[in-house]
């Protein structure tokens, strides 16, 4: 058993099996750890992290549609909730939940108008007004089309 | 609605690695992709480094947009991106052909993936295929290519071509001859899969074991009067999928592939075997698992004898009217026509 101690303070006691899906952690543990501690991962994040492990630490092909069900439904969450996980995945070096999250993400940006997307990703304008103009020209044909939506989720 | 703002966190996205930003932008269209970079100069210089040009389905063609392209890939030459994949597919009304300069700069930048689409058109009686442009034939850092609606035609000076790291090759709506199945056999020694669908010219199909890598094959025939392929001859050692589908009772008649000793599924559809071809098949091919037959005319009566067999399908056969079957791990074996219906497993 391998514990895991989130930026929180909570600490998880999971199998070893379980936990080897993540490249991090796996290192640790070819080096003889069984404390790890996980600064950089808040314990909701954990949670969720912990929970998609266990689930594809089980890969027989009889689980397979149920993976998959698992894994659709893992998505719904909220943009905030996906950036966590993005985060704590690239830390963790857990391959296969990147691959997830990257189409989910690219999902939620595809259709917004560039207005919408910089608030929901609170993104700040770091271009001087001139920079902004010449940008915004270069890229003019990027802007033509139809699919033009603002909402913010 | 969404928070939009967490005021401990901000603007988490853009603290991600450059490559992560990458990869979610991979999933979007070239232009929304490009949107993003009016966001800020991590988004901007995501943009501009992105080795991901997926220009999808062009409706939306003009003369401004060759001027795009142009930009867009001459930006990534200068930077040095190692692009990884880039797709574009025109419609026929695009009037505008496949420019050899941008396969150039693509070679340039070692591309790793190409997906080039025109539509096809189906005028007095002839399919009308899009020219390819010749400089594909020299993407020697190539691992995936897919190409839809075009002629395929070897270079005129000496007819070879070097794409010696191609892994998968997809044909859909081509018009091809042996010419450059021969030159593919020769050049690509890490091929692993072949698709070939809906393809045209081709009166014989013929792989000389010159590709050991070879995994999966794919054929779907188009239907008659424009399928010419008669003939079938695979030689390769490591092949395990193989499937060839006539879309009608097509003009197949030889079908050798006795050679492929590793093969475990194959699947074949209005292709006309017999029951001696089918007895001595099961001879050659003792790692045989998965065995589908769909619409073949000609079989009468099925004798199976096979170790390894453990799934048989047989549909649509109805000119069948006895199976013998010594097949001691059969665990499925679904086997229905007009005159009757077996279901085990």
């Amino acid at each position: 058993m391998i514990t895991l101690q989130s930026s929180d303070k909570d600490v998880f006691e999971i199998e070893q099996s379980i936990l080897i899906q993540s490249g991090t952690i796996k290192n640790m543990v070819e080096d003889d750890f069984t404390f790890i501690p996980l600064p950089s991962v808040d314990t909701e994040t954990l949670i969720k992290i912990i929970e998609y492990m266990k689930k594809h630490a089980d890969k027989t092909d009889s689980k397979e549609k149920n993976i998959k069900e698992f894994d659709k439904d893992f998505m719904k969450k909220t943009l905030n909730e996906l950036f966590a996980l993005v985060f704590a995945a690239n830390y963790l070096h857990i391959s296969s939940l990147l691959e997830l999250l990257y189409p989910s993400i690219a999902d939620r940006i595809k259709d917004k108008i560039t207005e919408a997307i910089r608030q929901i990703f609170s993104i700040r304008c770091d271009f001087t007004p001139e920079e902004e103009r010449r940008i915004i020209m270069d890229n003019k044909w990027a802007h033509e089309g139809t699919e033009i939506e603002g909402t913010l989720d | 609605m969404e928070g939009s703002s967490d005021a401990t966190c901000g603007d988490r996205i853009s603290k991600l690695p450059e490559p992560i930003l990458h990869h979610i932008l991979s999933f979007l269209h070239a232009k929304h992709a490009a949107r993003m970079s009016t966001l800020s100069k991590v988004w901007d210089s995501a943009w501009n480094s992105l080795p991901y040009l997926d220009f999808g389905e062009i409706f939306w063609w003009s003369k401004d947009l060759n001027v795009v392209m142009d930009q867009t890939l001459a930006s990534r030459k200068k930077h040095k991106i190692s692009m990884q994949r880039f797709s574009l597919w025109l419609s026929y009304y695009a009037c505008l052909s496949y420019d050899d300069r941008w396969i150039k700069i693509l070679i340039a930048c070692n591309i790793k993936e190409l997906n080039l689409r025109v539509e096809t058109h189906y005028y007095r009686g002839n399919f009308l295929y899009g020219s390819l442009p010749v400089a594909i034939f020299a993407a020697k850092s190539l691992n995936v290519l897919s190409l839809h609606g075009f002629n395929i035609e070897l270079p005129a000076d000496d007819g070879t071509i070097n794409l010696s790291s191609l892994r998968e090759l997809h044909l859909s709506f081509v018009f091809l001859d042996e010419q450059f199945i021969k030159a593919m056999c020769t050049s690509c020694c890490n091929l692993e899969h072949l698709s070939l669908q809906y393809f045209n010219g081709l009166t014989s199909f013929q792989v000389g074991g010159t590709l050991p890598k070879l995994k999966m094959i794919n054929l779907v025939n188009l239907e008659p009067p424009d399928s010419l392929l008669q003939l079938v001859d695979i030689v390769a050692i490591n092949l395990k999928n193989l499937s060839i589908s006539n879309k009608f009772y097509g003009n197949i008649n030889v079908v050798r592939i006795t050679a492929c000793k590793a093969l475990k599924n194959l699947y074949l559809n209005c292709v006309d075997i017999t029951d001696n071809w089918l007895e001595e098949l099961f001879y050659s091919l003792k790692n045989l698992e998965k065995f589908d037959l769909i619409c073949c005319k000609a079989l009468k009566i099925m004798k199976i004898t096979s170790e390894r067999l453990k799934q048989l399908r047989v549909v649509d056969c109805h000119n069948l009217i006895a199976v013998e079957l010594d097949t001691p791990n059969l665990i499925k074996f679904h086997c229905f026509n007009e005159k009757f219906k077996v279901f085990l497993g």
